[in-house]
């Protein structure tokens, strides 16, 4: 035995000393351009080399060899090595054939055998895009997940909803795994309120974009399955340079550093110039642009009443607003050199003056090294970014540390390590019906400027007195001054996080494997609302509330993995694990009320004191495994099943267990008529999946409601204890979700990528917060009820119109289209609005049996038997007492085109956005209308006689109303129904003009590369049913993230942004 | 072999690592039962004490969530409308509703046992009391609603509805039962928010509940209660509410944050400087200041203006004051402001009072917020001297430590003064309208001193209203008052009007200021006042006979459905 082993390496070694040599060469796609990270393996063996940052590769190989030359993405070549020492390989674009895609728990699979559909987004579609917020940069680009901002302030929140809403009352928001672990993307707030959700950030806005290499969206539920109940929503799995998933350099160091500026302008109505603050045509300092004419030579004198005081060629003048001022004590005697000036009546621009054009600083760095047996990356992030609105900022930077390798022994260590801090002010920005906020809570700066008339000097008349209270040009001073909101007011959050990984894992054998993955994710938030006192809107004493919240997410997960070929046809692989997750929230507030000296936010300046607290923990146990087999590289069979326990519910009921399956086969190597130059490649694929969604903690139980501070009579402070409302659900089961989902992905004309997948999910035993009748003694309860349904389509495409080396046209895009249906809201019940009430004339999101999910309902005019609508002696509509449904605000269908265009280093790329239907509801239509700061077309100086028949006498109305009084009472404030609007938009959602400077420039510099990008984003676009002149942007939500849906209440002007970008590498 | 036995050492060995790396880090994440929540105490930590503290608060914010619509529908407040159909929404009264059924029901149900195993008997009597209120309260303005069924948690999530009689029924016995409780010493409630633990006066407010539930059901077909009403009367010396010492009221305080204690009204109208939320009603203002020919000096302590000439106002800030009154508004109905002259508006003069006429729905105007606002009496504004200074925010007046009048002792003699014209006793119940007249004017003139401030009737530099010549005069101008609707001459109201009941009613209403249960219930139950105001848009006065079910009860419970109108009568409204 050991003579034969001698001999054997005898051989070896001699066969090696003659034919070995060395064979260098570069490695690069069908455009020249050189593949960094290639693999270049001797066939049959593990020995192999990568290609280096420049694609080049240097190997010792024997004549008669094979080498094998293989890409992500790329199709694999293999070469037998002749005589020749140098050997440059293109390597073609692959198809589907051999790309490989990251799943479940950072599984790669093969594309080609995936039962489901998985999107990509790449870095370069992500990073420097002027937006610090990484959902907002995938807005539009992945078929099947909607992105909605809440507003355009920087820094607030994104709505993302996978596959339409699941959850009538839970949570719909997908889960986040970074670099393989659970992700916090909640958004906290201090004040919990409906109405003032809009102001918090989304806590993905932690990441930072421009360290992301890629992002997977896992859609379906068949795709989720090893995420457990987390995954139900769908899953953004991202890797980030740091990431042990990201995709192998070339060994060596690499730098690099990137920067970008850019301009963020806010997209304002397009408001009229030519009429003033008034009613009527008369002058007045009210909250209406109903007006005179601006230009003396129109109006007349007449129309200011005792207002006038003289004009010239130019302007009238009148008194000041500030001599009607009726609280005296604001304007005397401080402004005392104001009253009694005259006031020229002209356009003084206000709203445009208010806002200021915001600039965005991007500045990113990242540092690699790749050994032999593994990598070092490190990144570090800073972002800048200015709103638009005073006192709007967001600061952000991020450090990131992450490496892998192997150890001698064979064991793989990996692990990263990120901090994070954001810094987010802003002003107040909660909802508003058209003047103020709609929150007692707050203020609201945009519910106070949009609107402000024409004639109105915003920024040139005194907006706080010397004591610091706001004041304004209205009699009652009953509006707050925007400018003293954005000194006077804010919401801020500074975050300090830390997430990150350490993993093991081993290689046992060929065959087996196991690995053992630590997550943690710490986010502290210290946030806070703060308002001096003086003000008009929330509290006019002041009010500092401050909370901290501490929200920590620990999860582990355990593999043990085979993969075996069990003959030449069939293989098979295979895991088995379990994964513990653990959620802990930990919340304090303080509210403080009036405030001692003004200006001074601390809490020893307010005499009141209130204190509160939330704690919640929820533990998740799961289970589970996942089988695949394969059959001569075209039929894949995969099965998945999970057990999920959880701490959140009642012993009997906490656990259930769910399954997956998917089957995909390739038909084109099957039936040669798919393989040919029309079907270049065709696969068929169908998925089964489920998933369980278990109840937020605390609700299987009744609570006793504790009032330390109930009330004081006047002699001293009382306590109190409740029945809570709550009432607490035993018998509580976890929901079942399923899905079906199939699809087929194509090659034609070997230039087109055409994937369709289609896909039926249905939620059972909804875990719905209930209303219960106030009868029964409580007013809501948490209870398994009724039964959801999701259907869709999504289409993803690519076509390669031009591709000869220097030119290059890619042309892609994606579909998406799909409707909810509640099937069952439970026993009894037909219908429940899951949106608060504000008034009868704006809608509410309702849940009704036998329609989607959202609907809206609002007051309506009142018709009579003929269908007629009723009018008052008036000549006004009459709203009816009860809601009636006035729209569906789920879009038709939403589609995206890119055009991606290259020659030599130039490239172009620009997509365009268009969603197809879907109503919302616009405060800012109404508002700014009706008041008269805009003019759609109408005469406002024109009499109106509104359709129908007077509710009295039965004849058909003919009482005449003005314009003013149109705008005002029908479109501004009349029925809920005359301010829902087709939200059908078509948008320019990017533009990207980049160089790449050539290499042959760049050799003499210490630069590897250097490109330079313009970038412009949300450059036009147009909400085709709405009066142009508002320019209302429908991609935007105003109750901020959640179930709501179609809601605008003037939280803020949409925003475009404009930029430079540099990206050197070194 | 040999290979075979490696491989599953080597699996058994990384198993054991890794299992003692996860087991390490995760014991406390493998707990998967966390079910009690630690925001909030369990029912088993209840306080006795601390729920009867939030019965009796929610004693207050009940009637509180009712007494408005009560007066908007008597025209004592201003009603939006414009029409009663679409008046109120159905949500109008989930807030009262709710606090009946899912605070003063469930907390009477867990109080009430854990009391009684320890003999604390005032306390069961308060809550008898408050539960009694709340359910003839909800009959008096829904009908029938739950009762039988009601409050049971899991055990029925759709209750049905008991008849209003049998409720009234039930409600009377809980009377009967308190009355029992109060009638021995026991542990005094650590805060007795009404009465300071003195039973006797808890035992006088039952009785007056007993006589209100008593009389309000006198027109029932099966109502046999005169002998329980006379004998109540016969001593109601001892055993009612009969002078304001022992008025059933909730009081307020005027801490304004943690927690703010204030008047919910007060609020309202004063918490920012000239910017007053609701509207007084014209009618109501008028019957003070221009429809008799004495001074009412409750006037100046219910309303407060801010404006001493409304005339002056243009268009945009009393949109009606180039208006014609509409064709079913007679000449001598008030319109648009006491003083308006519709037909040469430019004739029109103003003492300030500044309301708007019955449903009247126009938006609101930029009038500056300078309206009539509510005055000190009942919810703790500022006293009107005369001044005609805007509301300059929350620091004026009582600073909002007023009261929620529930059942005051000007309520009982009116209330006894209507037993009386009802059966006849025509000179009692004048005797007893001149005492319920006289204890509404010792109420509202004494009530900052009362409220311990009475600095806060105040006469400011500027005041067109003299102290010394008010002060000094307020005795006899009450007296001129007293004497002028009810005294015995023959030229008093009382003794020259045929609609003796209209009388008695139209001044109960001036009395019930603060407190619309009444104002609405006696309407109901008198047909009188026979001359309101119309509503301003429509001739037709279908007023509202109950409230429609709260729109969340009826979406949510498959026992109840929603009235089929607004028109449909409670069961003693015949």
């Amino acid at each position: 035995m050991k003579i034969t082993r001698i001999f054997f390496v005898f051989l070896l070694s001699a066969g090696l000393a003659f034919g070995q040599k060395t064979v260098t060469g570069v490695v690069s796609d069908p455009n020249g351009l050189p593949l960094p990270g290639a693999t270049v393996l001797i066939s049959g063996t593990t020995s192999g080399v990568t290609t280096d940052f420049d694609g080049n590769y240097s190997i010792e190989v024997e004549e008669g060899v094979s080498l094998v030359f293989s890409f992500v993405g790329y199709e694999t070549q293999s070469v037998v090595v002749g005589s020749q020492n140098n050997l440059n390989i293109t390597l073609s674009e692959g198809n589907q054939l051999s790309e490989v895609v990251v799943t479940a728990l950072g599984l790669e699979r093969e594309a080609r055998s995936l039962g489901y559909a998985v999107t990509t987004v790449g870095s370069e579609e992500i990073e420097q895009k002027g937006v610090a917020d990484v959902a907002r940069t995938l807005t539009g680009k992945v078929a099947g997940v909607n992105i909605t901002n809440t507003t355009a302030t920087s820094g607030s929140g994104t709505n993302i909803i996978i596959r339409g809403m699941t959850s009538i009352t839970g949570s719909n928001q997908p889960l986040f795994v970074v670099d393989g672990v659970p992700f916090n993307s909640s958004t906290n707030g201090e004040s919990g309120t409906f109405w003032n959700g809009i102001t918090e950030s989304s806590r993905f806005l932690d990441l930072d974009p421009n360290s992301i290499e890629k992002v997977d969206v896992l859609k379906g539920l068949n795709a989720t399955v090893l995420y457990g109940q987390q995954g139900r929503n769908g899953v953004i799995l991202i890797t980030t340079k740091n990431g042990a998933g990201a995709k192998p350099s070339a060994k060596g160091t690499e730098v690099s550093v990137s920067h970008s500026t850019f301009i963020n302008e806010p997209v304002l109505p397009d408001y009229q110039n030519d009429y003033g603050g008034g009613f009527h045509q008369l002058f007045g300092f009210f909250f209406s642009n109903g007006g005179p004419n601006f230009d003396p030579a129109i109006n007349d004198p007449r129309q200011f009443g005792s207002y006038f005081l003289r004009e010239d060629a130019n302007n009238v003048y009148v008194k000041h607003p500030y001599d009607y001022i009726a609280n005296r004590s604001l304007v005397e005697p401080e402004f005392s050199d104001i009253v009694g000036t005259e006031y020229a009546y002209k356009n003084y621009r206000g709203v445009e003056n208010f806002f200021e054009n915001g600039l965005v600083n991007t500045t990113s760095i990242n540092l690699r090294s790749t050994g032999d047996n593994g990598f070092l990356n490190m990144s570090f992030g800073r972002t800048d970014d200015e709103g638009f609105t005073p006192n709007n900022r967001l600061r952000k930077t991020n450090f990131g540390l992450g490496g892998a390798g192997t150890l001698e022994n064979g064991i793989k260590i990996n692990g990263t390590l990120n901090y994070a801090n954001t810094d987010y002010t802003t002003p107040p920005i909660a909802a508003s019906l058209g003047s103020g906020s709609v929150s007692t809570y707050t203020s609201s700066i945009f519910g106070d400027v949009m609107y402000t008339p024409r004639s109105v000097d915003l920024m040139g008349l005194p907006y706080q007195t010397s004591d610091g209270r706001s004041i304004y040009y209205r009699s009652g001073n009953d509006i707050q001054n925007p400018r003293w909101t954005a000194e006077n007011a804010f919401d801020k959050e500074l975050v300090n996080r830390v997430f990150g990984s350490f993993g093991l894992a081993y290689d046992i054998n060929d065959n087996w494997s196991i690995s053992y993955k630590y997550g943690i994710d710490n986010t502290s938030q210290y946030s806070q609302h703060a308002q001096n006192k003086g003000g008009v809107d929330g509290n006019a004493t002041g009010i500092y509330v401050t909370g901290d919240e501490i929200t920590t997410i620990q999860n582990h997960n355990f593999t043990l993995s085979f993969n075996q070929q069990l003959t030449d046809e069939i293989s098979l692989g295979g895991l088995v694990g379990t994964s513990a997750n653990r959620q802990t929230f930990t919340g304090r507030y303080t509210t403080n009320e009036n405030q001692l000296v003004f200006g001074v936010l601390k809490p020893f300046n307010f005499v009141s004191q209130s204190v509160g607290s939330f704690d919640a923990e929820q533990n998740i146990y799961g289970a589970f495994g996942d089988l695949s087999f394969s059959y001569n590289d075209y039929l894949y069979l995969n099965v998945t099943g999970r057990q999920d326990w959880s701490s959140t519910m009642e012993a009997e009921n906490n656990s259930l267990f769910y399954k997956g399956a998917s089957i995909s086969f390739i038909a084109s190597d099957v039936i040669p008529a798919l393989s040919g130059d029309v079907v270049n490649y065709a696969k068929l694929r169908v998925g089964y999946g489920e998933s369980a969604g278990f109840a937020n903690p605390y609700r299987t139980r009744s609570l006793l409601s504790l009032n330390a501070k109930a009330f004081d009579q006047g002699s001293g402070v009382i306590q109190a204890n409740t029945t809570s409302n709550t009432l607490g659900n035993r018998a509580l089961q976890p929901e079942l979700l399923s899905e079906i989902e199939i699809g087929i992905d194509t090659r034609l004309f070997n230039f087109l990528n055409f994937n369709v997948s289609a896909y039926d999910k249905e939620t059972t035993n909804l875990i719905t917060t209930r209303t219960l009748p106030g009868s029964t003694g409580y007013t809501s309860t948490t209870v398994n009820a009724g039964k959801l349904n999701v259907k869709g389509i999504e289409v993803d495409w690519d076509a390669d119109l031009i591709n000869n080396g220097n030119l290059r046209w890619n042309l892609y895009g994606n579909f998406t289209a799909e409707e909810s249906l509640i099937v069952s809201l439970g026993e009894g019940v037909e219908e429940f609005t899951y949106t608060p009430v504000v008034s009868s004339a704006r809608p509410q999101n309702y849940a009704i049996v036998g329609y989607p999910l959202g609907m809206m309902k609002a007051n309506v005019r009142q018709t009579n038997d003929a269908g007629e609508f009723l009018i008052d002696d008036d000549g006004f509509y009459i709203a009816t007492t009860e809601p009636e449904l006035v729209g569906d605000p789920n879009p038709d269908w939403t589609t995206g085109i890119t055009n991606s265009l290259s020659w030599k280093g130039l490239s172009l790329d620009f997509t365009w956005q268009y969603r197809h239907g879907g109503d919302m509801f616009s405060q800012d239509a109404a508002t700014l209308v009706g008041r008269g700061v805009l003019n759609p077309g109408t005469n406002r100086e024109g009499l109106y006689v509104l359709d129908g028949v007077n509710k009295n006498t039965g004849q058909v109305n003919t009482t005449q109303i003005t314009a003013i009084n149109y705008g005002f009472d029908v479109f501004s404030f009349g029925p809920g129904e005359l301010q829902i609007f087709d939200a059908t938009t078509i948008r320019l959602s990017e533009v990207n003009l980049s160089y790449d400077f050539p290499r042959s420039l760049m050799e003499k510099t210490p630069f590897g590369s250097l490109t330079a990008t313009l970038t412009g984003i949300n450059l036009f676009y147009d909400a085709v049913n709405v009066p142009d002149v508002v320019n209302f942007d429908s991609n935007t939500l105003s109750t901020g993230v959640g179930n709501a849906m179609g809601l605008s209440f003037i939280t803020g002007p949409s925003s475009r942004r404009v930029g430079l970008t540099l990206k050197a590498t070194f | 072999m040999k290979k075979l036995n490696t491989f599953k050492n080597k699996i058994i060995s990384s198993i054991t690592v890794l299992t003692v790396l996860f087991s390490l880090n995760s014991c406390e994440t493998l707990e998967l039962e966390i079910l009690e929540s630690p925001n909030a105490l369990t029912p088993a930590s209840s306080d006795i004490d601390f729920y009867l503290n939030a019965m009796q608060l929610n004693m207050g914010s009940f009637f509180n969530g009712v007494k408005d619509e009560g007066m908007e529908l008597t025209r004592m407040m201003h009603l939006y409308g414009p029409f009663y159909e679409n008046a109120y929404a159905t949500t109008q009264m989930s807030g009262p509703w709710n606090d009946a059924y899912s605070d003063i029901f469930t907390d009477f149900s867990n109080m009430v046992p854990r009391a009684e195993e320890k003999g604390w008997e005032t306390h069961i009597g308060i809550a008898k009391f408050i539960k009694a209120y709340a359910m003839i309260t909800l009959v008096d303005y829904l009908g029938d609603v739950p009762y039988s069924q009601a409050a049971l948690g899991v055990e029925n999530l759709n209750p049905g509805v008991d008849s209003g009689a049998s409720i009234y029924d039930a409600a009377l016995a809980l009377i009967q039962e308190a009355k029992n409780h109060f009638s021995v010493p026991a542990q005094s409630p650590s805060n007795d928010l009404f009465y300071g633990g003195d039973r006797a006066k808890w035992t006088r407010a039952t009785n007056t509940l007993e006589l209100k539930l008593r009389l309000q059901r006198r027109n029932a077909a099966d109502s046999n209660d005169a002998a329980a009403i006379n004998s109540l009367i016969s001593n109601a010396a001892s055993g009612l509410i009969v002078s304001k010492a022992q008025d059933f009221q909730f009081k307020y305080g005027t801490l304004n944050a943690s927690p703010d204690s204030r008047h919910p009204q007060f609020v309202d109208d004063y918490e920012l400087a000239a910017d007053v939320a609701y509207y007084m009603s014209n009618a109501y203002m008028a019957e003070f200041v221009a429809q008799k020919d004495v001074i009412d000096v409750r006037a100046n302590y219910y309303f407060y203006r801010q404006d001493d000439d409304v005339s002056d106002n243009d268009d945009n800030e009393i949109p009606c004051g180039n208006e014609r009154r509409p064709d079913h508004y007679s000449l001598s109905e008030i319109f648009c402001y006491i003083g308006y002259n519709d037909v040469t508006p430019s004739l029109s003069t103003s003492n300030g009072y500044w309301g708007r006429d019955h449903g009247d729905n126009d938006g609101i105007p930029p009038d500056g917020g300078l309206r009539t606002a509510a005055g000190l009496y009942p919810i703790g504004g500022q006293f009107d001297d005369g001044s005609f200074t805007a509301t300059s925010g929350n620091q004026m007046g009582l600073k909002g430590a007023g009261i929620q009048p529930i059942l005051l002792s000007s309520y009982t003699h009116f209330m006894i003064a209507e037993w009386n014209l009802v059966n006849g006793n025509t000179e009692v119940a004048r005797q007893f309208l001149a005492s319920g007249l006289a204890e509404s004017f010792s109420k509202v003139t004494g009530f900052a001193a009362e409220m311990g401030n009475a600095a806060a009737v105040e006469f400011r530099s500027g005041a067109s209203i003299s102290e010394t010549e008010f002060l000094g005069s307020l005795q006899a101008n009450i007296d001129a008052y007293i004497d002028y609707v009810a005294g015995t001459g023959a030229t008093s109201l009382w003794n020259t009007t045929n609609d003796k009941m209209g009388l008695l009613v139209q001044e109960y209403f001036l009395a019930l200021f603060g407190n619309g249960v009444e104002a609405y219930n006696t309407f109901r139950r008198t047909d009188k006042p026979s001359d309101l105001q119309p509503l301003l848009k429509t001739v037709n006065n279908d007023m509202i006979q109950s409230f429609f079910y709260p729109r969340t009860e009826v979406d949510n419970n498959n026992q109840l459905n929603q009235k089929s109108d607004h028109l449909q009568k409670v069961f003693w409204d015949n």
